[in-house]
Parts: structure tokens; C-alpha cells; sequence
């Protein structure tokens, strides 16, 4: 695939979702990014602002098979993932026969994932991390591409269960989807208080986007800005040697390996979209918080002193550049 | 596909770039390693305030260049390759790493597609390089340290005209030191072979060994001058005045009891301060007064010339000697043999205590002299006292002039000018001085006399030609009374009563008329050797001695 046809391919999807979703553009464009990396995403926001509306449209635009997953107290394992069922054959016999649960699917939609218990969280797991499911000895491989797009609610957090760090790890990216603007919500209102429906169009299938992350692979990383890279992740893990001290005051733990591979994978679908063949450490500010804002663990201190994870990744990289000037 | 012409594109554009940036980072890391140099020498001199610091100027150069060594080695440790000034130029132009990836992954398997796209992108942006642009100060905070540190080392030096007079200033001091330490080293030494009291001489080296430590410490010539006047002061102040001194008091009696043969061993021996010969001679005046070797006239004469020694004794002060002498020479006259023992052994005692004393004193005037020759030395290499050192060094003679006051026909010049009289060996015009009272003008010496020659000029005026005016004067300097008299022209005119302005020629023994060089205690000191080794070689008449003694009294700087 040619790089203008990535660029073409991306603003033709961000379009299309445009239709649907008023702003969040930013948003929009770290889902897309995410989706062309194969990567999952965990959106954080308050109820009502459009966080299934989004993964339904891009559904629609992609031509992906859609599903999604109430996330309940109650829900179980198989209830993701599918289960075995006696079926009787036309001659008498019984079999069992596997029933694909909810997961089979391009684009799966995990809604509230944190109000079920952590037992059917981490059925999720071998799925975003292998791509494939396992019940009893037979492992089945899912469909490329796959997504999962967990949100989660940060009210009425009583009888929740908190994703695990293992499980957090596996997002690519964490979203934070904030409140619109009035001239947005007026639009909002526009959109969704008429008879009118809204149709969206498919203008890029799964074939495609993978092609799109194949090209976003082969985008070079000069050593220098590879190093500034692992020199950012290694400064949110406190007690190192690239530890700042905003880290060791705050954090407990820090980013593993996987938070690099993001922010890299990240920074050059960045530099693609920006019309360059080369990842500059623009590229890798501009992604970092999001991938490492949801790996990196607080400590009480920061918990007490309402210390966000943003802000000290913010302040990390305002450090790190300062070093990469002089 | 080779993408060499893209690639010597961007380096074409790259090359001027980084040139400048590696005079600009060489001269970066320059300042900044001159920058915490200076820094540590500023330390250095400020705490040389406190703690004074020798051979600051060596260390500081050896700082500076240990600064501009390390420097090189550094700048030479980390080349500055193509693809650092390619990282170099992305961040400073904002290329957003084109160029520095290009270069980086020219040889490594990269899409075909798109290294293409990247190369093409690059040359692109590689035309927005500016050279000039790489040449703005990377380090600023280098260069304010560097210029603040200068500024304030200016300050601590306190340098007007620059490093050159700090340099030059601060070697002569070393210099001067280094001079006073050797004149300090030799002053240790004489002291060692000096046949002075143990005690004495342990006193006086720990002295000159703390001298020795402060003059190390020393800022300044002026500083050094002043601690070697310190020291000068506390020497001259363990100096006993001429008259009550041991030495003055041993010639003296010496030259009292030559007048009778039979003492001439005695004398001798206490013009030698030798205290074996003193003892030999006096059991040899025991030896022969007990054997009746000496007729009744003779003891008579010999107590005669001891009692006449006794009284003059007792005039300078020497009341034990005086006490011991008028005893044996009662003894002797009596011819009481049974206590001559005692007293001959009375007198030995005294005199001995008398020899050391006077080897004590001989020790500290020679100490004093040494001390004088360090401050000398300083004062001619100070630059700050220019004038006073061309005035020490006589050159300036020539040139130079010297007050003097015309005497009022007081007495006591009119005897100095007898003595130039009666003194002079070769002087032909010297006139009859001392006679006409009025007509004496004893031309006060000027304290300005140059101290390269260690004994003063009294200037000691013909009397009888004092009215001529505007005629050349001929005087005799009293150091040459053994005879070998130089002359000296005045030239100048004088007023009766009044004070006269003398100009002279042909000696170099007259400085400048600038300010005194030495102390009015030297001097005194000095002109009262001259006069009591005068008064001892019978120099001077008998009725003038005491009339010379009192004079000196009234002047005695210490009364």
C-alpha cells in the first residue's frame, strides 16, 4: 500500500465516523491508529458521551462484524467466549457441538468491562493478547482484524472489580473521552432529536487495514529517537537510573516493554498520518500519555495529592525533551 | 536503487553546518572548562585573603592550561560524526528527524518505497540548513560564569592595568621573598657559628624561623616591609645603646689600660673579646704581683690605669666592673696578695660575663644588618618605590640633592668639625672647625644618604670658609678618618642663620631628595659605632670625649 493511500484511507474513515460522531476527533483518531495496529483500547468516560455510538460506527464503516458484551456482575466466562452444547443429530446421535460467544467477532465492544468479575475479565485475555480462544483442548483462532474496545465508567465504582495491571497492559492505548463542547453538544442535539437517520457508509475493510498496518510497521525509527523512546518508558519504573523525580515520588510501578512498543507503533502511524516517512520525537510526544497513562501505578501519595497519571507523564516528557535540546 | 545522489545532497547542505558547530561546541566546551577553572582560582584567591597562598600565579597557569588540555582531550573523545550534526541540525531547524533517519538507515534494509519517499522528503528540508544559524551560543550560562568570574577575580586582584602588572607584581614579590629568605637562611647560619650564649641563639632562630613562616605568607612588598620592620624593631630593641653596650664598654676599658705597658696583654685581649687571653692575662698580672715581679712603682701605675678604668666604667654604667676593678687596684696597691686571688678572679668573672654580652650584641648587629639588606632588596625591587630604591642604589648621585640645615655656631658642631680636622688623613683644605663656635657648621647629614654605603656622611664643613658664598666646599666623610678621604664638592649658597640648600657632585654617596631611607635610629646607631671606635683609637682628644659621649646622650634616639 502506498503512504497516500494510508493517508486517504484514514481521513475517509474519520469522515465517515464525523457523520455519526460530533467532535472527539482526537478520539477518533487514536481508535483508528489502534485498529490499524491491531491494538485494543480502553475508553474511560462518563456515561452518555458516545463511547458505543463510536465502536458501533466504526463497525459500520469498516465492514467488521460487530458484537458487544454487557459487562455485568453476572456474566460468565463463557458467556464471552462460547461453550460447548449438546446437539442431536438428524440420526439421534448427540455431539457436542462449540457455539461461538460474543468475541468472535472483527470488533468487539466490552462495555463496562469493570463491573464483572475478574474471572471473566481475564477470559478476554488469551483473546487480545493470542488472538485465539481456548476451550477445553481446542484452540480456535479469531478473525484478523481483531478489536477489543473496553470502556469503562468512573462513577459508581461500588461493586466493581478494577482491571487487573496484567489485563491494563494489553490496551494499547487508554482514552479519556471528555465532556463536549456546547457548540458540539448542540450538533449532538441536532443529530439525535429528529426522525433522520444518519447512514454511514463502508469505505475501508479488514483486508485493507491490515495492509495499513503492515505499511505503518515499515516506517523507520532513527536509534536516537528509538533510545528517547525507551528513555521515557524507563522513566516512569522509579529507582532507575532514568528515573525522574516526579517518578519516585509518585509511582509504584512503572511501565513494562509494552508501553515502548506502543508508543513506537503509535508514533508511526503518527508520522504517516502527518505525511512523513520517519518518526520524530513529536510523533512520540504526541502518543505517549495515552499509552502510558493506564501503566503506570500511583502510589498513596499521589492518590492523596490527586496527583494524576497525566500529569506525570506529562512532566516526564517535558523532562526527557529538555535533555534531548541539550 | 541507489540513493546516492539524494544522500550527497543532504550532506552538501549538512557539511557547512557542521563545520560551524564544531568551532562553535570546540570553543563551548573551551569556555566552559575556563569557566570552572577560573572559578576554582577565584576560590584559590579569595581564600588566599585568609589564608595567604604562595606561587598562586604558577598554579593558576598550570589551571588554565590543564583546562585547555582537558578540553582538546574531550572535544577529541567525542568526534562529532555527519549523523550527529544530521540530529544536530533536525532538532535546531525542526526537521522532525528527516535528515538524521535518512542518513541512519541509508545502508540498512528499509522499504524500498518508502526510504524513497523519506530521502526525497529530506532533501527537501535539508535546504532549510542555514550555517550561520548553528553559529548562536549554546552554553550561555558558561559564558556569563566565565565573564562574571573574570570580573570578579579582576576585582580580587584588584588589577587596573590589566594581568601584565599582576603578573609582574606578583612575581616580584615571589622574587622578594625568595631574597629574604636567603638573607633569613644565612641569618640562621651566623647565628649557629656565632660564639654567643646557647640560649641566645636558640631564641634568636626560632625568631627568624617565624619570620621566616610570615614572610612566606606575604601579599605584598609592602607587606613584606612591614614584617621584616617588625622584626627589625624587635632586634634593635634587644640592641643595648653604643655607650651602655658591652662592646662599647670593653673598648673602652681596653683603651684605658693599653696607656700602661703592663697591662697592653689585658687590653689586647679585650679588644679580641677572647676570654682565655683575659684569663691568661690577668693570672699573668697575678703571677707577677705575687712574685714581686713588679716594683712598687709599677703596681702603683697599674692601679692608677685600673682606677682610671673604674671611673670611666662607672660613667657608661659598668658599676660591677667599676667595683671589681677599683678592688684589685686597691689589692695591687696594697700589695695585699692573700685577696688578689679573689679579686683578680672577681674581675674575671665580670669581664667574661662582659665578652659574651658583647658577642650577644655582636650577633644582633649582625642580624640587624641583614635585616636592613632585606628590605633593601625589597625596596629596590618594589615597583611601587621606584624612587627610594634608585635612592638606595646610589645611581642617581648625579642628579640628586640633599638638604642641609647651616649650623647656629653651636659648640657641639664646631667639635664636629674638629673633628674632621683631626681626623682627616688627606683633606687639605679642611679648615680649623670646632674653634670658632659660630663658624661651625656642622652640615647635618640628610637622612636620604644613599644605604649602599653602610656608614653615614656627617658632612663635615670647612668652618672657616662657611661665609663664602656660592663656593665649592670640600668635605670629609668621617668613615675615611683611617685616611683614605674622598671629597666632596657643595655647591650652593647659604645664609647666615638661615637654612641652606646644598648641591654637591662627584659622590654617590648622596641620594635624591626624596623621603628618608632610613630610620634616624640607624643612623644614630651607626654614627655612634663610628664615634665610639673613634673615641677608643684615640681619635679623639681626651677633653672632647666626654663633651662627644653627652652629645650623643642628648641625641640617643631611645632616651
Amino acid at each position: 500500500m502506498e503512504a497516500d493511500k494510508f493517508q486517504e484511507n484514514v481521513n475517509k474513515i474519520e469522515k465517515e465516523v464525523s457523520k455519526v460522531i460530533v467532535g472527539q476527533h482526537e478520539i477518533v483518531r487514536s481508535v483508528v491508529t489502534a485498529i490499524i495496529l491491531g491494538g485494543h483500547i480502553l475508553i474511560e468516560g462518563l456515561p452518555g458521551l458516545g463511547k458505543t455510538l463510536l465502536i458501533k460506527t466504526l463497525g459500520d464503516v469498516l465492514s467488521l462484524k460487530f458484537s458487544r458484551i454487557q459487562f455485568t456482575p453476572d456474566l460468565m466466562p463463557a458467556d464471552i467466549i462460547g461453550t460447548d452444547i449438546i446437539e442431536e443429530s438428524v440420526d439421534g446421535k448427540r455431539n457436542f457441538v462449540f457455539h461461538e460467544g460474543p468475541v468472535f467477532a472483527n470488533l468487539v465492544l466490552a462495555d463496562e468491562i469493570n463491573r464483572a468479575t475478574p474471572k471473566t475479565q481475564s477470559a478476554l485475555l488469551e483473546a487480545m493478547q493470542e488472538k485465539s480462544i481456548t476451550v477445553g483442548d481446542t484452540t480456535r483462532k479469531l478473525d484478523e482484524p481483531f478489536f477489543v474496545l473496553a470502556t469503562q465508567n468512573p462513577l459508581e465504582m461500588e461493586g466493581t472489580y478494577p482491571l487487573p495491571e496484567a489485563q491494563l497492559d494489553r490496551f494499547i492505548f487508554k482514552l479519556l473521552i471528555t465532556y463536549p463542547s456546547p457548540e458540539e453538544m448542540v450538533k449532538i442535539i441536532d443529530r439525535t432529536t429528529t426522525e433522520q437517520k444518519i447512514n454511514v457508509t463502508n469505505v475501508v475493510n479488514g483486508d485493507e487495514l491490515l495492509l495499513m498496518g503492515k505499511l505503518a510497521r515499515e516506517i523507520p525509527i532513527a536509534s536516537h529517537v528509538n533510545e528517547y523512546i525507551v528513555n521515557l518508558v524507563l522513566a516512569t519504573n522509579p529507582g532507575l537510573r532514568q528515573s525522574t523525580e516526579i517518578t519516585n515520588n509518585y509511582l509504584r510501578f512503572g511501565s513494562s516493554p509494552r508501553g515502548a512498543q506502543a508508543i513506537a507503533l503509535a508514533a508511526k502511524v503518527n508520522a504517516l498520518l502527518d505525511g512523513r516517512f520517519n518518526v520524530s520525537f513529536e510523533d512520540v510526544n504526541k502518543v505517549t500519555i495515552q499509552c502510558l497513562r493506564h501503566r503506570i501505578i500511583r502510589n498513596f501519595e499521589a492518590e492523596a495529592e490527586g496527583v494524576t497519571a497525566d500529569s506525570i507523564v506529562e512532566e516526564i516528557i517535558k523532562l526527557a525533551g529538555n535533555l534531548v535540546k541539550s | 536503487m541507489s540513493h546516492e545522489n539524494e544522500l550527497k545532497r543532504i550532506t552538501e547542505n549538512l557539511v557547512p553546518y557542521r563545520r560551524l558547530r564544531l568551532i562553535s561546541k570546540s570553543a563551548d566546551v573551551i569556555v566552559a572548562n575556563l569557566a570552572y577553572t577560573l572559578f576554582v582560582i577565584v576560590f584559590i584567591e579569595a581564600l588566599s585573603f585568609f589564608y595567604p597562598i604562595g606561587e598562586k600565579l604558577s598554579v593558576s597557569i598550570i589551571l588554565v592550561l590543564a583546562a585547555i588540555a582537558y578540553s582538546i582531550f574531550v572535544l577529541l573523545r567525542t568526534p562529532y560524526t555527519i549523523l550527529d550534526s544530521a540530529r544536530d541540525a533536525d532538532l535546531r531547524f525542526n526537521l522532525k528527524e528527516r535528515i538524521s533517519t535518512s542518513i541512519e538507515f541509508f545502508n540498512r534494509e528499509v522499504s524500498e518505497n518508502l526510504f524513497g519517499k523519506l530521502l526525497n522528503n529530506a532533501v527537501l528540508f535539508s535546504q532549510e540548513i542555514v550555517p550561520s544559524k548553528g553559529l548562536t551560543i549554546e552554553n550561555k550560562k558558561n559564558i556569563y560564569l566565565f565573564a562574571s568570574l573574570l570580573f570578579i577575580l579582576i576585582l580580587l586582584v584588584n588589577l587596573p592595568n590589566g594581568m601584565d602588572d599582576y603578573i609582574s607584581k606578583m612575581k616580584k614579590v615571589e622574587k622578594n621573598i625568595s631574597v629574604v629568605e636567603k638573607q633569613l637562611e644565612v641569618a640562621k647560619k651566623d647565628i649557629e657559628r656565632s660564639s654567643a650564649s646557647s640560649s641566645k641563639k636558640e631564641e634568636l632562630t626560632k625568631k627568624i624561623d617565624e619570620l621566616l613562616k610570615e614572610v612566606k605568607l606575604a601579599k605584598s612588598n609592602e607587606d613584606l616591609l612591614a614584617k621584616l620592620n617588625k622584626y627589625e624593631d624587635m632586634l634593635k630593641k634587644q640592641i643595648p645603646p653604643t655607650l651602655k653596650s658591652s662592646n662599647f664598654a670593653m673598648q673602652s676599658l681596653a683603651g684605658s689600660l693599653s696607656e700602661n705597658k703592663n697591662l697592653a696583654n689585658l687590653a689586647g685581649a679585650l679588644s679580641n673579646k677572647n676570654k682565655n687571653d683575659i684569663s691568661k692575662a690577668l693570672q699573668e698580672l697575678a703571677s707577677k704581683s705575687k712574685s714581686g715581679k713588679f716594683s712598687q712603682n709599677d703596681r702603683s701605675q697599674i692601679a692608677e690605669s685600673m682606677k682610671n678604668a673604674a671611673s670611666s666604667m662607672a660613667g657608661i654604667g659598668q658599676k660591677d666592673l667599676s667595683q671589681s676593678l677599683n678592688k684589685l687596684a686597691n689589692d695591687l696597691s696594697a700589695g695585699n696578695k692573700s685577696d688578689l686571688n679573689e679579686s683578680i678572679n672577681d674581675l674575671e668573672n665580670a669581664l667574661s660575663e662582659m665578652v659574651k654580652s658583647g658577642q650577644n650584641e655582636d650577633l644582633l648587629a649582625n642580624l640587624n644588618k641583614l635585616m636592613s639588606k632585606g628590605k633593601q632588596a625589597v625596596s629596590s625591587n618594589s615597583n611601587n618605590n621606584q624612587n627610594n630604591a634608585s635612592a638606595m642604589n646610589g645611581k642617581s648621585a648625579q642628579s640628586s640633592q640633599s638638604s642641609s640645615q647651616s649650623g647656629k655656631g653651636q659648640g657641639g658642631q664646631g667639635a664636629q668639625g674638629g673633628q674632621g680636622q683631626s681626623s682627616n688623613g688627606q683633606g687639605k683644605t679642611s679648615g680649623q672647625g670646632g674653634q670658632g663656635g659660630q663658624g661651625g657648621i656642622g652640615a647635618k647629614p640628610n637622612a636620604n644618604a644613599g644605604t649602599s654605603g653602610s656608614v653615614p656622611n656627617m658632612g663635615i664643613v670647612d668652618a672657616n670658609k662657611q661665609g663664602k658664598h656660592g663656593k665649592a666646599e670640600t668635605i670629609y666623610s668621617p668613615n675615611y678618618l683611617s685616611g683614605s678621604g674622598e671629597k666632596l664638592k657643595l655647591d650652593g649658597s647659604k645664609h647666615k642663620g638661615e637654612e641652606t640648600q646644598l648641591g654637591k657632585s662627584g659622590t654617590s654617596r648622596f641620594a635624591s631628595n626624596e623621603a628618608a631611607l632610613l630610620p634616624y635610629s640607624d643612623v644614630y646607631n651607626e654614627y655612634m659605632n663610628f664615634t665610639a671606635q673613634a673615641i677608643n683609637n684615640g681619635e679623639i682628644p681626651k677633653g672632647y670625649e666626654q663633651l662627644v659621649l653627652r652629645y650623643f646622650e642628648m641625641i640617643n634616639p631611645g632616651k
